[in-house]
């Protein structure tokens, strides 16, 4: 893979990891409420 | 939680594994991703909040929901939406069907070693072409959601997407770390995640982009309108849409992730792999995957897991098409038990000849995905005519909201015709190249003729009901002035 390809693939993958990780822990924390 | 694995299961389909990977790479890879993700945020989370203020405002079905929120005269767009998703719903059992049959295939050991593509279109040729098979798995899927939506919101579609939602991921993760482990897979990586970030400038790639976001998310269906009315006072709009939004697209990436690796690490060539590429939606799924499953080792396995997943990705979006129908007949004073033998029946009866022939149910899929288009844009009026920042500053960003929404709602849902317009403009025009001599012909598969008359019929009996259901929905409920407990 070229280093561009592994760039963006590691931006797009850590920005839904992050977002779906962060919204996914906020409705279980809010349940647990 | 039940309610959040629910609009998962809602969100992801059979779109984001069978057409995700395949309209993806037909569109440079980065850049699809970067155009598709703008339009999460624009079209998709935007029209999925817009659905969750409709369905708690009123605490009813689509029909109910159009009347109370909008005003009597415009419950035909409710009923619009309805129809429109029982379209769908007929020939997507039968899809449901397919996937079932194929994890039996995998299973039985039918897609075994040595298979060319010559004999896996064989197979699939027979299948579709054996009307005694398809009606036969179409029967089974309605059967088996059936049973689901009988047994009720909590027992029942709940209940089991605990089940189906966790065992999808874990399936589809153990496919993309199988995938991505054959000798070559790097390949559909650099395909995928390939920047090319001039291709941007390229409209048709946020058109295709756009078109993916509306049909895949889920949004504009009717269903989180529908499931609304199961929420209770606390619910965070904002942080709900954004996990159904997120979780469509991190199911589609995960596929996709999966799916071109093994095309590209399977295909005896580049030139293999295109065209495997350009086999449209079930001849990538039913034709090439099957046949390259069976050329790698414990290729079977992992047939099995894919077309399970499939199945399960499709049985929990097919739990919401039928639950519009239930709903809305519920809130006519149906009880469930009725409803949802009135709706599968009448689905299944409906869905015969979907089952019966493929160019039938290409035609629906056809009408039916621009239909989704015209209501996700009567979502859109009746958010503006009711007046777009009330509905953000009263109803979404109350308490309970995880974080507060911006007049970036109310802007997308405002420029939501303008998307629209484009969109449902391109595809049309189109579709004018592809029949240039008839393309106004009501009887050709993909014309524009035969949805100016589908859609023109439904219209007209939407229209000519309107004041019978508006009559004969009941009483619905304001479930965000609700007492809390």
């Amino acid at each position: 893979m070229s280093t561009s390809s592994t760039i963006m693939m590691i931006f797009v993958l850590g920005m839904y990891s992050f977002l779906f990780g962060h919204f996914i822990r906020k409705a279980v924390l809010n349940k647990k409420d | 939680m039940g309610f959040i694995l629910a609009t998962i299961g809602m969100a992801i389909g059979t779109g984001n594994i069978w057409r995700f990977p395949r309209v993806a790479a037909a569109n440079g890879g980065g850049p699809f991703i970067i155009a598709w993700t703008i339009a999460l945020f624009v079209w998709s989370i935007p029209l999925l909040m817009g659905e969750m203020v409709i369905g708690r405002k009123t605490g009813l079905g689509t029909i109910g929901a159009f009347r109370d929120f909008a005003g009597k005269k415009f419950t035909w767009m409710g009923t619009w939406i309805a129809i429109v998703c029982l379209a769908i719903m007929f020939y997507y059992s039968v899809v449901m069907g397919w996937c079932v049959k194929y994890f039996t295939l995998a299973v039985s050991g039918a897609l075994k070693p040595g298979l060319t593509t010559v004999d896996t279109e064989a197979i699939w040729k027979v299948f579709t072409t054996t009307p005694s098979q398809t009606i036969f798995f179409h029967f089974i899927s309605m059967l088996i959601a059936g049973f689901i939506i009988y047994k009720g919101v909590t027992s029942g579609i709940e209940k089991s997407c605990k089940i189906m939602i966790p065992t999808l991921f874990v399936l589809l993760i153990a496919a993309v770390i199988r995938s991505l482990t054959l000798p070559g897979a790097l390949q559909g990586l650099e395909y995928l995640f390939s920047p090319k970030l001039y291709m941007l400038a390229n409209p048709k790639i946020w058109l295709e982009a756009f078109a993916q976001a509306s049909w895949s998310t889920g949004a504009g269906w009717g269903f989180i309108i529908t499931y609304s009315v199961y929420t209770k006072k606390k619910e965070d709009i904002p942080g709900n849409s954004m996990i159904m939004g997120l979780s469509d697209n991190v199911g589609a990436l995960i596929a996709a992730m999966t799916v071109l690796p093994a095309i590209f690490a399977l295909s005896p060539s580049i030139e293999a792999a295109n065209q495997a590429l350009s086999s449209g939606n079930t001849g990538i799924t039913f034709i090439y995957l099957a046949q390259l499953f069976t050329t790698m080792p414990a290729g079977n396995i992992l047939a099995a897991i894919f077309f399970l997943a499939m199945a399960i990705a499709a049985l929990s979006s097919l739990l919401p098409m039928i639950e519009v129908g239930v709903r809305n007949l519920m809130d006519m004073g149906f009880n469930r038990k009725k409803a949802t033998l009135a709706i599968v029946i009448s689905g299944f009866i409906l869905g015969v000849p979907s089952a019966y022939s493929l160019n039938f149910l290409d035609n629906q899929d056809w009408v039916w995905g621009i239909g989704l288009l015209v209501s996700g844009l009567f979502v859109a009026f009746v958010l503006a005519r009711y007046g777009l920042e009330k509905a953000r500053t009263t109803i979404i960003n109350t308490e309970w909201a995880d974080f507060k929404v911006n007049r970036w709602w109310s802007a997308s849902i405002k420029m939501f015709p303008v998307m629209f317009a484009i969109i449902t403009g391109w595809w049309i025009w189109q579709a004018t190249t592809w029949y240039p001599d008839n393309w106004w012909d009501p009887f050709e598969v993909f014309s524009v003729g035969t949805i100016v008359a589908q859609v023109a019929i439904v219209i007209v009996i939407a229209l000519l009901t309107n004041n019978w259901f508006a009559s004969k929905v009941g009483k619905g409920r304001d479930i965000t002035m609700e007492s809390e407990e």
